[in-house]
């Protein structure tokens, strides 16, 4: 049987004390706590943790800590997909695109842009007659504008779902 | 008064309450679908539990309460996600443990924190040694530390605790025998 020193015991104790370790390994053990006083003592403090660290209390839960909690979840909004918004979000973005059409749509908008706003100085300026917009630029800004509250609705949804009450003066309110 | 349809959620609780009782799963799934009396008795069934692993983490009753409430309102937030297919009570822990363990990393650190007066009863001989064991149990390094709690205070198997941390129960025995070791240490030095 292989001797022990106590440098290789102590490690071994907690294992010992659940009966985790091999035959060979558990009979050293024993050999070394037979003859050596300090790890016999490690050892009773090694037996004891389980039992006390069982035992160790923790008051009982204040009788507000249900009415506390179901108060603050009553605050909670839970995150949701919202599906409305993001269909909307796509089709406004598709509209947008489609009207832009790449390259040649934005050179097309910049040009109708630019002359309307030398339209609108000369108009200013008592040069010119007030430009009547084009029905389809119209579209374009009701669409931009639709599309900037519907992704406002959207992010207040999000963060509505993802604020959220906490300590014990939530559930108080 | 108390609902039939409360009284018919009641959990398995032990509180001869005699209706039909359902599992915290079916709880859990209820629920998650916007069942706020379910949710109710859920919490219910699980604040004695969650306030005393709160309790291990902060060893301050008020607190402990504020802790508790966060575990339970992350439950409530969470649940739509949680997976009815796979057991409810590791992914609950889990939930809870990462819970306390962010509360206290967020927690302005004190010098000391000492358990309460009244959480305890016993000769004074005994009350410092569980105050002795309470307090290295919370210098405990977490890895450590959590098994620990899961085991001995929550009464978890080592299957469970296994499943709660993601780990082997080989692994999670290893890091038991490291924690009680050290806890033995800890307690032999301030003994000696």
């Amino acid at each position: 049987m292989k001797q022990l020193t106590c440098g290789q015991a102590r490690p071994l104790l907690e294992p010992f004390v659940d009966g985790s370790l091999d035959g060979e390994t558990a009979a050293a053990v024993r050999a070394h706590l037979a003859g050596c006083a300090d790890c016999r003592n490690q050892h009773r403090e090694a037996v004891s943790i389980p039992a006390r660290l069982r035992a160790l209390t923790a008051p009982e839960p204040p009788p507000d800590l249900l009415p506390s909690v179901m108060a603050a979840v009553a605050r909670v909004r839970r995150p949701r997909f919202a599906w409305g918004p993001v269909i909307l979000e796509v089709g406004l973005c598709a509209l947008i695109a489609w009207y832009l059409s790449g390259l040649a749509g934005l050179s097309t908008l910049f040009s109708y842009t630019s002359g309307e706003l030398t339209a609108v100085v000369g108009w200013g300026l008592g040069t010119a007659q007030l430009p009547t917009a084009p029905s389809l630029d119209l579209l374009l800004v009701l669409a931009c504008l639709a599309l900037v509250a519907v992704t406002g609705y959207h992010l207040a949804l999000i963060i509505g779902g993802t604020s959220e009450p906490s300590g014990r003066r939530a559930g108080q309110g | 008064m108390v609902s039939l349809r409360a009284a018919a959620l009641r959990v398995a609780r032990g509180d001869g309450g005699g209706g039909v009782r359902l599992t915290p799963l079916e709880l859990a799934r209820r629920a998650g679908g916007g069942d706020r009396q379910a949710f109710e008795e859920l919490v219910r069934g699980y604040q004695r539990r969650v306030y005393g692993l709160a309790y291990q983490y902060v060893r301050d009753a008020g607190e402990a309460q504020d802790v508790a409430q966060e575990i339970f309102v992350h439950l409530y937030r969470n649940l739509r996600r949680y997976d009815t297919a796979r057991p409810f009570e590791p992914w609950f822990w889990r939930l809870a443990t990462n819970v306390c363990l962010n509360y206290v990393r967020r927690r302005v650190p004190e010098p000391r924190d000492l358990p309460d007066s009244g959480d305890a009863t016993g000769d004074p001989a005994e009350l410092s040694g569980e105050s002795a064991l309470a307090r290295a149990l919370g210098e405990l390094d977490r890895a450590y530390r959590l098994p620990l709690i899961l085991h001995y205070h929550l009464d978890m198997s080592l299957q469970q605790v296994a499943q709660t941390m993601g780990l082997s129960v080989a692994a999670v025995k290893s890091r038991m025998h490291r924690g009680r070791a050290v806890l033995r240490r800890t307690l032999s030095e301030e003994a000696g």
